[in-house]
C-alpha cells in the first residue's frame, strides 16, 4: 500500500476510517477473522513488536487506511522490492553496526568503578539472553558517552549496533521511527547476541503532547516502560540530560551512569595526548583550567588546527584557540580567556592583603586538613577572591570559581539543583570551591518572603555541611548573612583597607610594572593620608594605563587618590531627604 | 503476479494493468476495495471518476472521456471488469517478487507467514 500506487488510490477511496472501520477492511481483504486480525495488530503482535510496523490504534480518530497503518521505516518498503543483499541490508537505514570505539580504558578512569560493573553485567546479560538490560549514559555533550558504549562493546567482543537517526536522505527520522527502529533491531538481532546504541533519547522521552493526544502520549509511555522490561538486547540509552526524563523511566534502567566532564587531571591527560606536545603549555594551561572544554571539543579542535597548521608554534595555538572558544561561546560558555579572569598577577603576595587575623600557617593547615570552610568578608576589592585564588594555588587544587549568575535560576529549584552540582563537581574535581557574593545565597532567612528564598539557604547550609574539601565564601555584606550559616563557617577572615607600608609597596611595584619612576617620593606621599586604598583599586588603575597610559608617576597617584574618593563621596552622600 | 502477456487484453478484459507495478494480487484488492467495502461510492462521482488513474487500472479507461457519463453505468462496468478479472485469475498467489523477500524477511524477523502476508499489504 505504501509503494504500490494503485492500491494506495483504492484505499483512499475508501475515505476516512475509524478503527473498527479498518479492522472490518483488513479482515475482508485478508480473509483474516477480526479477532485474530486485532490480535496481529496489537502491541503484543510481532509485527508491531518487530517495529516493521506501526498501527495507529485510537477508536477515537478517524483518518485513512494507509495513515491508520505505517510502516515503521519509511525506507524499508522500497527496499524490500529492490534490494537483494543479505536480509540484514533491508535494515540498514533503520541501524547500522557502530564503528569501532577509538578510546580506551584509561580515558574513563574517573569511572572506574561504573564501567567495571556494566562490563561485568553486560557481559552476564549477553550470556544468559537476559531481556530488559538498560544502560543509561548522560553527561553533557562530547564527554565520551558514544565512545564508552563502543569501548564496552569493545571489551565484551561483541558486535555494537546504533539506531540511525537519519534516514536514506540524511534528514533527521522522528522519535517514533527511532522506537520502530529500535524494535526492528530487537527483532532481526535477536539470534546475533549483539548490543544496541539509541543516541539524542530526550526526544523520545519528551515527545510533545498535542491536544488530543493524551492517550496517545500515555500509551507510548507504558510502552517504553514496556520495552525498558522486556527488551530482547542490552542497550545503551545516551542522553545530554535527564532533566526530561521521567522518575518512572529512569528507574526501570539497570544502570545508570552519568558521565560529566573528566576531572582536571584527567583532562590534562587527555589534553596533552591528543596535542601530541604541538601546543603550548599556555593554552594547554587555559584549555584545562576550563571546566566546559569537553574532551571532544578539544580533540576536534586540536586535529583541524593540525591540520592547518602542522608545525607547532604561535599559529597553531592561536587556530586552536579561536576553535576551542567559538564552540565554547556557541555552546553557552565563557570563553578560554573569559574563564581564566582568576589568574593572580606575577606580583601577587598575600603579603599585600590586610586581614583582622594572621595568616601565618594558614596553607600548612589547610595542607593536613584540606577539609575547612572560610568566610572572606570585607569592602569590595581588598583581595578576598584573589586570596581564594592564591590559596588554591599554593595546595596545588583547582579553583572553582562559582558567581551568582552561574548558579542563581529563575526556575524553583533549580538554583538548588545548580547549588548542589557545584558542590559534586568540585568535590569530583578536588577543587577549591569559591562561591563569590555568597549572601545572595546565604541571606538571613527571617528577612524571605518567599518560600524559594528559605529554601535555597537550606540547601547552601546541608551543601556547606557536608562538603568534604575546602569551601570558601566570600561576601561584602556579612551583617546580612544568616546567623546559621555563621558558625558553620571554620573561619571568618576580615579583608580591611590597605595599611600605609602595603600601600607604599604596591605603589612602588607599579611603579615598576608601568616603567614609572618617582625621584623625589612625592607621589608616594600623597597616598600617605589615603585610608580606603584596596588591591582593587591599583587592579583598576593598572587597567586603565592599559589604553591611557600614565604620563608620570603622580598621575598615577592621581588616578588612585580618585578611585578612593568615589568610595568617600558614595558613602557621603545623603540619600532622598535625609540629612 | 504480474499478468502474462499471453492474455489477449482486448479480450479477455477491456482494460488490465497499465503499470508495470500492478500485479493482480493488487487488483484483487482494489476490485474487492470497490465492489465489496464500497470504495466505488467514492470513486464513481456523478460527472466522472474520482480518480482517472484508478479507473484506467480498474478497466475503466472508456468511460473517463465519455461525455454522457453514468454512474450506474460505471458502476455496472466496475462489475463486469471485476468478472473478467476473476474468471481470468482464479487463484491469487503471493507475487513472484515477493515470495523471495518474504522468505528473506522471515528468515531476519521470525515473523509468521500470515503475518508476512499482512506485511505485502501493507508495503
Amino acid at each position: 500500500m505504501h509503494t504500490d500506487p494503485t492500491l494506495t488510490n483504492a484505499a483512499d477511496e475508501l475515505g476516512m476510517l475509524g478503527f473498527n472501520r479498518m479492522l472490518a477492511v483488513l479482515s475482508t481483504l485478508l480473509d483474516i477473522p477480526q479477532l485474530q486480525l486485532t490480535r496481529y495488530l496489537s502491541n503484543d503482535g510481532q509485527l508491531v513488536r518487530s517495529g516493521l510496523l506501526e498501527v495507529n490504534t485510537l477508536s477515537c480518530s478517524v483518518t485513512t487506511l494507509s495513515s491508520r497503518l505505517s510502516v515503521g521505516n519509511s525506507d524499508l518498503p522500497g527496499l524490500m522490492r529492490f534490494n537483494q543483499d543479505e536480509p540484514i541490508e533491508l535494515f540498514k537505514y533503520a541501524f547500522r553496526l557502530s564503528p569501532p570505539g577509538e578510546l580506551g580504558l584509561d580515558k574513563y578512569e574517573h569511572l572506574r568503578q561504573h564501567v567495571d560493573i556494566a562490563q561485568a553485567y553486560l557481559a552476564k546479560g549477553l550470556v544468559e539472553g537476559r531481556s530488559g538490560v538498560n544502560t543509561l549514559l548522560y553527561g553533557p555533550p562530547g564527554t565520551g558517552k558514544t565512545q564508552l558504549s563502543r569501548l564496552l562493546a569493545k571489551t565484551l567482543n561483541t558486535d555494537l549496533y546504533e539506531i540511525a537517526c537519519t534516514d536514506s536522505d540524511g534528514d533527521p527520522v522522528s522519535a517514533s521511527q527511532r522506537l520502530c527502529a529500535l524494535r526492528s533491531a530487537m527483532s532481526v538481532l535477536h539470534s546475533h547476541k549483539s548490543l544496541l546504541v539509541l543516541d539524542e533519547i530526550e526526544d523520545i522521552f519528551d515527545s510533545p503532547t498535542p491536544m488530543g493526544m493524551g492517550a496517545r502520549s500515555k500509551a507510548q509511555k507504558g510502552w517504553i516502560n514496556r520495552m525498558l522490561e522486556e527488551n530482547a538486547l542490552p542497550c545503551f540509552w545516551l542522553s545530554n540530560s535527564v532533566e526530561s526524563l521521567d522518575a518512572a523511566h529512569i528507574r526501570r534502567f539497570d544502570l545508570v551512569i552519568n558521565l560529566p566532564n573528566p576531572p582536571r587531571a584527567q583532562r590534562e591527560q587527555i589534553i596533552r595526548e591528543c596535542s601530541a606536545d604541538k601546543l603550548g603549555n599556555e593554552l594547554v594551561e587555559k584549555l584545562i583550567d576550563h571546566e566546559h572544554a569537553t574532551p571532544a571539543v578539544i580533540t576536534r579542535a586540536v586535529r583541524i588546527a593540525r591540520s592547518l597548521n602542522p608545525r607547532a608554534g604561535k599559529k597553531l595555538d592561536a587556530t586552536g584557540e579561536c576553535l576551542v572558544d567559538s564552540t565554547l561561546k556557541a555552546q553557552g560558555f565563557d570563553k578560554l580567556e573569559g574563564a581564566q579572569g582568576q589568574r593572580l598577577p606575577s606580583f601577587y603576595s598575600p603579603e599585600l592583603i590586610n586581614t583582622d587575623v594572621p595568616l601565618d600557617g594558614l596553607v600548612e593547615g589547610l595542607r593536613k586538613h584540606a577539609e575547612a570552610r572560610l568566610c572572606f568578608y570585607g569592602p569590595p576589592g581588598t583581595g578576598k577572591t584573589a586570596f581564594g585564588c592564591w590559596l588554591a594555588q599554593e595546595l596545588d587544587r583547582p579553583l572553582m570559581v562559582q558567581r551568582v549568575s552561574d548558579l542563581v535560576s529563575p526556575y524553583v529549584g533549580q538554583t538548588e539543583q545548580n547549588l548542589a552540582e557545584a558542590f559534586a563537581q568540585a568535590t569530583q574535581d578536588g577543587a577549591v570551591l569559591l562561591l563569590d557574593e555568597v549572601d545572595s545565597f546565604l541571606q538571613d532567612r527571617r528577612k524571605a518572603k518567599q518560600s524559594w528564598e528559605v529554601t535555597a539557604v537550606n540547601e547552601m547550609l546541608t551543601q556547606m555541611e557536608s562538603y568534604r574539601g575546602l569551601f570558601i565564601a566570600s561576601t561584602n555584606l556579612i551583617r546580612d548573612l544568616d546567623e546559621a550559616s555563621l558558625r558553620r563557617f571554620d573561619m571568618k577572615i576580615y579583608f580591611g583597607y590597605l595599611d600605609q607600608p602595603q600601600v607604599q609597596q604596591l605603589f612602588s611595584t607599579h611603579l615598576q610594572a608601568l616603567k614609572l619612576k618617582d625621584p623625589t617620593k612625592t607621589a608616594s606621599l600623597r597616598l600617605r593620608s589615603e585610608q580606603r586604598l584596596t588591591p582593587g583599586d591599583f587592579a583598576s588603575v593598572a587597567r586603565q594605563a592599559r589604553f591611557k597610559p600614565f604620563a608620570n608617576a603622580n598621575e598615577l597617584a592621581c588616578a588612585l587618590i580618585a578611585e578612593t574618593r568615589l568610595k568617600t563621596a558614595g558613602k557621603q552622600r545623603p540619600i532622598g531627604f535625609v540629612h | 503476479m504480474p499478468i502474462p502477456r499471453s492474455l489477449n487484453r482486448s479480450n479477455v478484459r477491456s482494460s488490465g494493468p497499465h503499470n508495470a507495478d500492478t500485479c493482480a494480487l493488487t487488483l484483487k484488492w482494489s476490485f474487492m476495495m470497490m465492489l465489496d467495502l464500497g470504495g466505488h461510492r467514492n470513486l464513481i462521482q456523478r460527472h466522472g471518476f474520482n480518480d482517472d488513474e484508478l479507473a484506467i487500472e480498474l478497466g475503466l479507461q472508456a468511460l473517463i472521456d465519455e461525455e454522457d457519463f453514468h454512474p450506474r453505468q460505471a458502476l455496472l462496468r466496475l462489475k463486469g471488469e471485476r468478472k473478467l478479472f476473476d474468471e481470468t485469475f482464479t487463484s491469487y498467489d503471493t507475487p513472484t517478487c515477493w515470495k523471495k523477500i518474504l522468505r528473506r524477511w522471515e528468515s531476519c524477523s521470525n515473523l509468521m507467514r500470515r503475518n508476512s502476508a499482512f506485511s505485502v499489504f501493507v508495503s
